[in-house]
């Protein structure tokens, strides 16, 4: 029996992981999909908020102004790209200035360093591209943009190197209680653990429900997304909010860790969790939404559309911590927006709170707490010569719009968590991500998936189980 | 390798080629190719099919055919290539910064650099096809290379967006390799690709095109499952109630090519917004003194004999500069776009470097039909062309003379005087039998597309043609129709999966699907050459597969 089973491989599943191998516990991270950050945390804004959103004296706030903290150390033990940029919530009367007054507010309750409100004259100094009919702004400077997929991959990946097992293709079908601890039925066979953590995501109310009495449920709301060539790079320097509203935080504009730049999102509830698609009208309204922003954002740079399902679990605040009823058994979820940024502070609090609840905590000598990536584009030109003598792999361009390299591809490929799919190598390597979307480097990274993996190529998916990219091959049998 | 050369070609497809052997011919030393894959001949290499060369050497090759004529021209010259090396940044002082697996991180300076990077597809992303993000949607390119390099089926049940010449002849591949090609939907009122290949790509497999439509949905939790597909307006918005669903597992794009200019941008050279490629002169040379653009990289073409001619000029004009460093000339002229005209290469012509006259092409923003083409310094008509028809989808070349360019002043406009025609869906209509007994067809014998009369009742005499070749094709393919088949067959022993060939000779139309299963169990093994026979006299037939691209 281990001692925790983590449902869920999301940015809070992954960050609890990350932090449970800090000690000596037998941790088992399941995941329903074929790779880790498959659900919510691939597909949203990619903000790390400084955290005057959240109402004072709510877990929501103290989670996110700590995250945000914690993310700033995370990044740099573990290599992921991450900026302070700051950012700007705009007014453009004085009803959105009263709207203003009171996140000021609620921002120095809550402990965010920084923030003040700025008048028109240096918001446009900051911001030349921004609207000429904004008002003033609330500033933070402590806010961030990050890649969401790779702090949740970079903590799996420390984790399974500190003993962690992750159990990918394991879809939770039932929970049952058994003599010290739980009976976690899967697709993939059944799993026992002293405690069981809920970090299903979307599915939080489903897994909850497996063990608990109703006492949330989880509406899925989409949000879409416009993603802009980086030669839009520069349109602004912020993420740039307008104020919010019962909606949400509204359609923002930003500058994205890879140098493009983002556009989004509406808000919609929609019937279908699974649900990814994208809607004309959506689209449309985001589109509108940024250009009362940024009235001169291209959105025809546009190089892909997405979008991504909010876990909205109705209430105020996140659901965090030991379910009332059932002992041994814990909540993450309703982890709706801040919950990146909140992830890794929500994973230390559920850790203590594991810790209280009887599982010890003995430091563990294996514990990985940092990891370095090659990435070939950021280096100097004396790096660039170094890795390639060093490996000439790292000589081969794969992805020539985003500068990937055969070796960083197959360094992914042979990382603890290694991917499966062309989005998975995507998602570690950014190789696909740039304005061809893969049109060149899609067929190659295709290739070198198989052979790592000694799989036929139609069976390598793009992403998820089930997107096959090819039937197999001409000539030798008709499809 | 050196240091230091004299002209440096980024890119090794038709247009770095031609540019390299023309730099040669034309008195350059030091030569350097640069090619970023594992072979020379750029996307040509997947182009299996045929259809090159017609207006450069006057017959008719396949893609690999045609790159192979100018690699093996190229390694007959005194020129360095040197393939898997990407470049990746290019300085003011001309020094290219490049990276290869073997000779690792290079800097390498030239006296003058042709730019032939190609282009690249333009993505899902960038046309914001609303619908769910499942396996199952590819750029027809990258279909291509599936099908054509790797031997990989990409679909059973196809719907192609787009009529781009590569969705065309993609829908023609698929076809034969056994998939099923439900139609080809274009949101212009017209067609964006070649008539001949609507003709041999889409009509001779019964495959419907659909003018003034689009894709409006997208759905399947994995791989496509479904999509909606929806008649459009005048504004290009789609029509309510005009939706229809069409149950398919694949989803091809064709949907426009974009040049690859991010090394261009780099350097700082001005880029032309409409071309989406450098701003060039006369003699394909950039903002950046001695750095010439050619090819796709500059504009897109239609057709790679352009692609070839328009290199020929950019690497003549590379070796000079090597030569003789800059260009001078006391007056330059800008040509500016009037009504009508999308874009012109070159977008500018210093006149002390022409001889008799300038190429200009240009692409029109809409069908015209009998047309002047003119030639505007101010008012005045300096110089005016008549053209039969002019469309967006082919591009067209006017060459004004240098005595009308000394009359201008410094600038000139070239506009379209004629019939817009709005919609032109003459490319659903590419056969008609009337009532008399005739029957019009479009010829496609060359590009040309010319619209031909045939007359059943009177001996099959032919009209409209503008050349013997297009009398005698009319008349064959009322009786006897033919075509040539192009394939691939399985090879081993090659970097390749796959070996690209055709039939020597035309085979008849109806024997088309059974001569391609002579090819479906054939297992060739590596070396082969261009001409090799792989199978003699397919199903009884005068016609022997031969092989179109060297594998060694």
């Amino acid at each position: 029996m281990d001692d925790v089973i983590i449902i869920g491989a999301g940015v809070c599943g992954c960050s609890l992981a990350y932090e449970l191998s800090r000690y000596q516990v037998k941790t088992l991270l399941l995941e329903k999909e074929n790779d880790v950050s498959e659900g919510t945390t691939k597909a949203n804004s990619a903000i790390v908020h400084a955290g005057y959103d959240p109402k004072p004296q709510t877990k929501m706030a103290s989670y996110n102004v700590e995250g945000n903290a914690i993310i700033e150390q995370l990044s740099a033990d573990l290599d992921i790209p991450y900026k302070k940029i700051g950012s700007l919530v705009v007014g453009f009367d004085e009803t959105d200035r009263k709207t203003i007054e009171k996140l000021l507010d609620q921002g120095i309750q809550n402990g965010v360093k920084g923030l003040r409100i700025i008048e028109k004259d240096e918001l446009l100094a900051m911001e030349p591209n921004l609207t000429k009919e904004a008002l003033c702004a609330l500033y933070a400077p402590s806010a961030g943009i990050i890649a969401p997929w790779e702090l949740a991959i970079a903590q799996a990946e420390c984790a399974v190197m500190g003993g962690t097992k992750i159990q990918l293709n394991a879809e939770v079908l039932s929970i049952e209680k058994i003599d010290g601890g739980f009976n976690v039925r899967t697709t993939a066979g059944d799993f026992k653990a002293r405690f069981v953590v809920n970090a299903a995501g979307v599915n939080s109310g489903t897994v909850s429900r497996m063990l608990e009495p109703e006492f949330f449920s989880i509406v899925p709301k989409s949000g879409e997304y416009y993603l802009l060539d980086t030669t839009e790079n520069g349109i602004v320097n912020m993420v740039i909010f307008p104020c919010p509203s019962d909606l949400g935080k509204g359609i923002l504009v930003s500058p994205t860790i890879h140098d493009n730049v983002i556009v989004g999102p509406d808000s919609k509830v929609v019937d279908d969790k699974d649900d990814l698609g994208c809607t004309s009208e959506g689209l449309e309204n985001v589109r509108k939404g940024a250009l009362r922003l940024v009235p001169n954002v291209n959105i025809r740079a546009s190089i892909r559309n997405f979008s991504g399902i909010r876990a909205d679990a109705q209430m105020e605040d996140f659901i965090v911590g030991q379910s009332k009823t059932v002992k041994g058994f814990f909540n993450m979820a309703g982890i709706k927006s801040p919950g990146l940024t909140s992830a890794p502070a929500i994973a230390k609090d559920i850790a203590a709170e594991l810790n209280q609840a009887g599982l010890e905590f003995k430091p563990n000598p294996n514990f990985v707490s940092k990891r370095r990536i090659k990435r070939f584009k950021h280096m100097t030109e004396a790096q660039k010569a170094q890795a390639i003598k060093e490996n000439p792999a790292y000589g081969a361009i794969v992805c020539r719009c985003q500068t990937v390299t055969e070796g960083e591809i197959l360094d992914a490929l042979n990382r603890p968590v290694p991917p499966v799919s062309l989005d998975g190598v995507k998602r570690r390597t950014v190789a696909g991500m740039g304005r061809c979307q893969g049109g060149f480097c899609g067929p190659r990274v295709h290739s070198l998936i198989a052979q790592k993996l000694k799989k036929n190529q139609k069976d390598i998916t793009l992403d998820k189980g089930g997107t096959y990219i090819v039937l197999g091959e001409t000539k030798r049998g008709k499809i | 390798m050196k240091k230091v050369y004299e002209v440096i070609i980024i890119g090794g497809g038709p247009a770095g080629l031609a540019a390299a052997l023309s730099a040669s011919q034309n008195g350059a030393k030091d030569i350097l190719l640069i090619e970023r894959n594992n072979s020379l001949g750029g996307i040509l290499n997947q182009c299996i099919h045929n259809g090159f060369g017609l207006h450069y050497f006057n017959e008719e090759l396949t893609g690999p055919e045609y790159a192979s004529r100018f690699i093996t021209e190229v390694a007959k010259n005194p020129i360095e290539t040197i393939s898997e090396t990407m470049v990746l940044n290019i300085s003011r002082d001309k020094t290219v910064y490049a990276i290869n697996p073997k000779y690792g991180y290079l800097e390498i300076k030239a006296k003058a650099i042709v730019l032939a990077m190609g282009c690249r597809e333009r993505a899902r992303g960038a046309i914001g096809i609303p619908g769910a993000r499942a396996s199952g949607i590819f750029t027809a390119g990258a279909a291509q290379l599936y099908m054509n390099i790797e031997g990989l089926n990409v679909g059973k049940r196809i719907v192609i967006l787009g009529s781009g010449d590569i969705g065309l002849i993609m829908a023609r591949r698929l076809t034969l390799e056994g998939a099923k090609v439900l139609g080809v939907y274009e949101v212009m009122p017209y067609s964006g690709g070649l008539k001949r290949n609507i003709v041999q790509c889409l009509n001779d497999y019964d495959i419907p095109l659909y003018l003034s439509h689009t894709i409006t949905n997208i759905k399947g939790k994995n791989r496509v499952e479904q999509v909606t597909v929806q008649k459009v307006d005048e504004q290009m918005r789609p029509i309510d109630g005009t939706q229809q669903t069409i149950d398919c597992d694949t989803i091809l794009l064709s949907v426009g090519l974009i040049p690859e200019n991010e090394l261009t941008r780099q350097a700082g050279i001005e880029i032309d917004k409409r071309t989406n490629g450098a701003v060039v002169y006369e003699n394909m040379e950039t903002s950046m003194a001695g750095v010439f653009a050619c090819g796709n990289v500059c504009h897109v073409h239609d057709l790679v004999d352009f692609v070839t001619t328009e290199s020929m000029k950019a690497g003549k004009a590379a070796a000079e500069y090597a030569q003789k460093g800059d260009v001078s000339s006391q007056k330059t002229i800008e040509i500016k776009n009037g009504s009508g005209v999308g874009y012109t290469v070159p977008q500018k012509v210093r006149l002390d470097n022409i001889d008799k006259g300038v190429d200009v092409f240009f692409r029109t923003r809409a069908i015209y039909k009998e047309s002047l083409v003119e030639v505007k310094s101010g008012e005045n008509v300096i110089a005016s062309f008549k053209r039969r028809n002019l469309a967006p989808g082919e591009m067209e070349k006017i060459n004004i003379p240098k005595a009308a360019l000394e009359k201008s002043a410094g600038e000139i406009t070239v506009s379209i005087n004629g019939n817009m025609i709005l919609a032109d869906d003459s490319a659903t209509k590419t056969r008609v039998e009337n009532a008399d007994g005739t029957v019009d067809l479009i010829c496609i014998v060359c590009p040309s597309g010319c619209r031909i009369k045939i007359d059943t009742k009177n001996g099959y005499k032919v009209t409209g043609n503008t050349c013997p070749r297009g009398e005698a094709y009319g008349k064959k393919e009322l009786i006897s129709p033919t075509r040539v088949l192009t394939s691939t067959a399985i090879i081993k022993g090659a970097p390749i999966s796959r070996v690209s060939v055709k039939t020597n000779k035309d085979i008849p139309k109806s024997s088309i699907f059974a001569v391609m299963k002579t090819l479906d169990n054939l297992e060739l093994k590596a070396p082969v050459k261009i001409g090799d026979t792989v199978v003699s006299k397919v199903e009884g037939l005068e016609a022997d597969f031969v092989v179109t691209k060297p594998l060694p």
